[in-house]
């Protein structure tokens, strides 16, 4: 089942050769070891809606979430988390 | 014995042993059974027959463990019969839709979003002194988003004691000054579908006993789906069970 | 006799006071209208003197309560009402022969439509005396029933009662205790007895509590007054006790209390509980709501709240439900 969080939380994906190999949020560092999912979310694009690319991420600690990077701005956030 | 010397001598017992331990004799003549949540799942064999009223329990397991899920089930579970559950939600990261897919009846569950420790207190402080709850969960959330931790709830566990509702408090970490009862969940596995990470298992355990009930969430998404506990199933998951310390 | 009591620009708090203060004096008044009170003197004369007496006393009862009024004294409640409300605050005004003293007044003293004023204006008759000066008769035959009244009222032959209602039961309990308690769990127990005691007798009026007063009595300091509002009402002795244990936790030094009192202080009919609008056991919604109130009160706006999904296939997630105040 998930957490979505009533205000995602600002996070940082740190990229390597295209890999994701790293998730700060929260003050934390998560070591990424699986994109699990992938996709993109174009909602509402007719009056300039949010346009979102989003990916389930698996952590070395065994957190899996959901982040999302708001293309219009390059802020990424943590929505979800699967508990 | 006079008036001040009788309530003397209750509230010495109340303070100890928590403010329904004296009570009249229709409260006191309500049954066990009528005071306990059960699952209607494994959970319930390794909780003991289920959650009882006035007692508090603690589901603990790392950030994607299942603790959520068993949590969601157990809110669900309290609703059955008509009584009220209370969220306090300390992450504000309750997602409805789980929620109602786990079972809730989203009218009849309060969720409280507390910003800090003294607030979540003063939540739960209100809910469990309330007649008005079966049960009521403090979610502590991932600890990195959390307002609050384990060990600031040591103040709500003498409420607990005299409560008509269960406390459950869900978190990844014990406390080192609060000892609750504990039931433990851990993944047991990843589940893979064409090289990829779809679900996981999970086993939920207290420290006093070998027994497990184990779970699956086959997809992100998904309820859990009971499996049985490491008893019933110790032939079939033996690979599995391997892993469950 | 009856003396007609005014209270200008009475508030609901003024209403209230001149009330209970008129009430305390007299055994059968009635409310006309906020501020407005009828009070039958009939009996009164051999405990508390002449009417004249007894309407000074009024007035001087009132003033001390914040309340100044006029008062006006007639054998009719209406005369004594016009007079009253034509009569300065502080003042006393006697009305012997109330029909004498309607019949120069504007017709529109009288409780008459607009219509038949200017109906009896067409015909020339524009004070209450004209009207008064008209047959009965004739007067009903061409106008009805409602301007025979009117005709009575200004012949001072109505012979309406003062309707008094009886005045509120106090529900109160008090305590004593011969040591003082010191700590709060003595006293919340030691005061559970005292609010079953409030219960039964708001059972017994088939009344709920809206809001209660607690004066605790302290050896070591001054009188602790507690006031709290009671939502939903209730007479349930439980949900009494909680919402004054929530008002003793807020204080950090309780004291060493040797007495408390209760007092009710608002009440409202009984309306038994509801169920089902929210959950199927229509009791602990109650209190579930109760407590979410409290919350709604301590947390502010958008902490205590419950959730709707509204669109379960919502490509944004936050878009699948909507959250709502339990308490709006």
């Amino acid at each position: 089942m998930t957490r979505l969080f009533a205000d995602p939380l600002p996070a940082k994906l740190v990229w390597d050769e295209g890999e994701l190999t790293l998730l700060h949020v929260g003050g934390r560092h998560f070591a990424v070891v699986e994109v699990m999912r992938r996709w993109r979310v174009e909602a509402e694009w007719w009056k300039g809606g949010p346009m979102r690319e989003y990916l389930t991420l698996r952590t070395a600690d065994g957190m899996v979430c959901d982040v999302y990077t708001d293309r219009g701005t390059g802020a990424s956030w943590l929505q979800r988390v699967m508990d | 014995m006079g008036a001040t010397a009788l309530a003397d001598a209750i509230a010495r017992i109340e303070s100890r042993y928590g403010t329904r331990a004296v009570v009249r004799g229709d409260v006191a003549e309500r049954t066990d059974g009528e005071r306990r949540i059960e699952a209607r799942t494994s959970l319930d064999q390794v909780t003991g027959g289920g959650i009882r009223a006035g007692e508090p329990l603690a589901f603990i397991g790392p950030a994607t463990a299942g603790k959520l899920a068993l949590a969601l089930s157990v809110a669900a579970a309290a609703q059955r019969e008509g009584g009220m559950a209370a969220w306090i939600d300390a992450s504000a990261s309750l997602d409805p839709l789980a929620a109602l897919h786990a079972g809730i009846d989203l009218d009849r569950l309060v969720v409280v979003r507390p910003t800090s420790a003294d607030e979540v207190l003063l939540a739960g402080s209100a809910v469990l002194r309330s007649e008005g709850f079966r049960l009521v969960v403090v979610d502590l959330g991932p600890s990195f988003a959390s307002s609050c931790r384990m060990d600031d709830l040591a103040p709500l566990l003498p409420v607990v004691r005299g409560s008509p509702a269960a406390l459950l408090v869900v978190a990844e970490e014990r406390g080192r000054r609060v000892a609750l009862p504990t039931v433990r969940v851990e993944k047991v596995a990843w589940q893979l579908r064409f090289g990829r990470t779809v679900g996981w298992s999970f086993a939920a355990g207290t420290p006093a006993s070998s027994e497990r009930a184990l779970f699956c969430i086959g997809a992100l998404d998904a309820a859990p789906r009971d499996l049985g506990t490491r008893s019933a199933l110790a032939g079939s998951l033996e690979p599995a069970l391997e892993r469950v310390s | 006799m009856i003396a007609a009591v005014v209270v200008r620009s009475a508030s609901d708090a003024l209403h209230s006071r001149a009330l209970a203060t008129l009430r305390a004096l007299l055994p059968h008044v009635g409310v006309v209208a906020p501020g407005v009170y009828a009070c039958d003197l009939a009996g009164t004369e051999r405990v508390l003197g002449a009417p004249s007496r007894v309407a000074r006393r009024i007035i001087e009862r009132l003033s001390r309560v914040g309340a100044p009024a006029s008062v006006a004294v007639a054998t009719t409640a209406f005369a004594a009402r016009v007079a009253a409300e034509r009569t300065a605050d502080g003042d006393v005004r006697l009305v012997p022969e109330p029909r004498e003293y309607l019949a120069p007044l504007p017709i529109e003293v009288l409780p008459i439509e607009p219509k038949l004023v200017d109906d009896l204006g067409l015909l020339g008759l524009r004070s209450v005396g004209d009207f008064a000066a008209l047959p009965r008769g004739a007067v009903f035959d061409r106008f009805g029933r409602g301007a025979a009244r009117a005709h009575a009222l200004a012949r001072a032959e109505d012979e309406e009662r003062v309707r008094a209602d009886p005045p509120p039961r106090r529900i109160r309990a008090r305590r004593v205790w011969e040591d003082a308690l010191v700590s709060r769990e003595q006293l919340v127990f030691a005061l559970r007895t005292a609010l079953e005691e409030i219960a039964a007798a708001l059972a017994a009026d088939g009344l709920a509590a809206l809001r209660i007063a607690v004066r605790l009595e302290r050896e070591d300091a001054e009188p602790l007054r507690l006031e709290r509002a009671i939502l939903p009402p209730t007479r349930d002795a439980a949900a009494l006790l909680r919402s004054v244990r929530w008002a003793l936790e807020e204080r950090a030094h309780l004291g060493r209390v040797m007495a408390c009192a209760i007092d009710v202080r608002e009440v409202e009919p009984a309306r038994g509980r509801q169920i089902g609008l929210f959950a199927a056991d229509g009791a602990r919604w109650e209190e579930a709501i109760a407590s979410a109130r409290y919350l709604r009160e301590r947390l502010g706006a958008g902490r205590v709240l419950r959730a709707r999904v509204i669109d379960a296939d919502a490509r944004l997630p936050e878009r699948a439900a909507e959250w709502k105040e339990v308490i709006s």
